[in-house]
């Protein structure tokens, strides 16, 4: 707990007063200052203090107008009413209006003030970690640790990102699996007006397709079989906030239609509900998928495409990074000695030229990996190509047009892959690639593949 | 030998002072000046017909007389409060105001002759 917790002490009965402080003070923690007369206690409150024990009928001001007063000038000043009155009205209407507590004198009042002020104690430590872990996590999305790079591409995004933290317009992230989608919606939200308050990001190919209205809209208590209590959505626990749907692509197209209409009316009936709720949250949306694509083909619904665009943010595949990925190379390999008590590793000529040269289809989500294991296998202080491993990371049927294999070779190289994949399920393949099983046979029979 | 009876106990404020006699003794000396002073105040706001600062005052000593146990003041108070919360100057507010004066100051003597520590 932290120290120097302030009390003002407001009480016209001087005996009464001593009384209170004596006790107070008794804990070392507790800096106690007493004044007989509301006025006096207002004047001094830029004092900040965290508490006040407020009698409610003082000589010049009553206790109304100075909890009013108190309250405006900082409402997270908390104010325990102590009064002579046992008037339950009175008290009602004072913590109603922002009292912390309404205590009578009496013999039990030092008690209970000292368990009040504990309890506020308390709650105030909480909010304080809050508070210092809210500004961790943003200055672990702080754009510069977040997206590593100088590259004319990356340069680009941050302007795009910068914008997007300025407004509250709807960000639709594009980007390949592992380019960093979800760092860069949190690095919005976590450097908007809305960095308070909750993001609540939504995976929706993760979430079997007849559960995800449930999860998104929410649903009252005997909607349906299982609904043992009321749940609310993901779009009312972003309230203030951000929601962020990754793999936006995935959604069926039915729930397309209910989205739009929840995206268009900021407002939501949960399942088996009566009730309009109105709804304030910043939308982020992102995929690997090109939308426009899915929507000529029939699976995404033009309208909603468009309301989703909004501000349209890229991030580029690694490959096309260039240099980009010497510097997220050592990033990745420093964080890792860092986290493991290593020391510092540095990259020799030959181990650039490699990392440089490959294509990452797993992006920056694959080249941590590779850093990692790379930094692991390593001996000596300096990393070398001979300790970089790709293959090891990634799957043997990686197929690159960079090879430059004839037709055929590639056609063996894709069956090989799938067969790989499936676990040698011919059918299961011949099915998937939309080629005749027997085909698949026949190259086996012959040793092509 | 004083035979008359004590107007208050002091078991309830050594007991929320945890046996700190310094301090009950300084919270003795306190209440002494305060109720002369109060007996004062409230006869002056009486005389000039202020009911609402004899109110206050009444209603501000009640936690003290309560820890001081003085429990013979403890319905008195009560009833000024009443009739001055009603604005109600009667003959009765009158003696309850001559006996709450003569009260505290008996009281007050009293403290003055006890030893605390």
């Amino acid at each position: 707990m932290k120290n120097d917790f302030l009390i003002f002490i407001v009480e016209d009965d001087k005996w009464y007063g001593e009384f209170l402080e004596h006790h107070l003070t008794r804990n070392p923690d507790y800096v106690v200052r007493r004044y007989m007369n509301g006025k006096d206690c207002l004047a001094n409150l830029h004092q900040k203090p965290n508490v006040i024990t407020l009698d409610y009928s003082l000589p010049d001001l009553t206790g109304d107008e100075v909890l009013n007063k108190i309250k405006q000038f900082n409402p997270e000043i908390q104010v325990v009413i102590v009064s002579g009155q046992e008037d339950v009205a009175t008290a009602i209407d004072l913590l109603k209006k922002g009292a912390y507590d309404y205590i009578v004198k009496d013999k039990d009042t030092r008690d209970r003030i000292w368990n009040v002020l504990m309890k506020i104690r308390e709650n105030q430590d909480l909010k304080d970690q809050l508070e210092q872990l809210r500004v961790e996590v943003a200055q672990k999305y702080d754009f510069e640790k977040t997206i590593l790079g100088k590259s004319p591409v990356i340069t680009k995004l941050f302007t795009m990102i910068e914008k997007a933290c300025k407004t509250n317009i709807t960000v639709s992230i594009s980007g390949a699996t592992g380019t960093g989608k979800e760092m860069v919606a949190k690095a919005i939200h976590y450097h908007s007006t809305r960095q308070k308050k909750p993001f609540i990001a939504v995976n929706v190919a993760a979430i079997p397709k007849d559960l995800m209205e449930s999860e998104l809209f929410g649903y009252e208590k005997g909607s349906f079989t299982g609904a043992f209590a009321r749940k609310i959505g993901k779009f009312e626990e972003a309230t203030g906030g951000t929601i962020f749907l990754d793999e936006i692509g995935e959604m069926d197209l039915a729930l397309q239609v209910k989205l739009l209409r929840v995206i268009q009316e900021k407002e939501v009936t949960r399942i088996g509900g009566k009730d309009l709720i109105k709804l304030d949250f910043r939308l982020i949306v992102a995929t690997n998928k090109n939308l426009l694509d899915e929507v000529k083909k029939g699976n995404f619904r033009e309208d909603l495409y468009y309301r989703l665009l909004g501000l349209p943010v890229h991030l580029p595949p690694l490959r096309e990074r260039g240099n980009d990925i010497l510097i997220l190379a050592k990033h990745f390999a420093d964080e890792f000695c860092k986290e493991n008590n290593m020391k510092r590793f540095t990259f020799s000529t030959d181990a650039k030229e490699a990392l440089l040269k490959y294509p990452y289809p797993g992006n920056v989500r694959e080249l941590k990996a590779i850093i990692e294991l790379s930094v692991v296998m390593a001996n000596g202080e300096q990393l070398t190509a001979d300790d970089i491993s790709f293959s090891s990371v990634t799957d043997n049927s990686e197929i690159s047009l960079e090879d430059e294999l004839s037709l055929d070779e590639y056609y063996k190289k894709i069956i090989n892959a799938f067969l790989k994949k499936y676990d040698n399920n011919m059918v299961l393949v011949a099915k998937k690639l939309g080629i005749g099983k027997s085909t698949i046979y026949r190259m086996r029979q012959n040793d092509q593949i | 030998m004083n035979t008359e009876p004590t107007l208050f106990d002091l078991s309830e404020l050594i007991n929320l002072s945890d046996g700190n006699m310094e301090f009950v003794q300084s919270m003795v000396d306190l209440f002494i000046t305060q109720s002369e002073e109060n007996a004062e105040l409230i006869k002056e706001h009486y005389e000039k017909g202020d009911l609402g600062k004899v109110k206050a005052i009444v209603h501000s000593m009640k936690p003290s007389i309560l820890i001081m146990g003085i429990y013979s003041l403890k319905e008195d108070i009560s009833s000024i409060e009443d009739y001055t919360r009603r604005n109600e100057n009667n003959a009765h507010l009158s003696e309850l105001i001559a006996k709450m004066e003569e009260s505290l100051l008996k009281v007050s003597q009293q403290l003055k002759e006890y030893h605390v520590i």
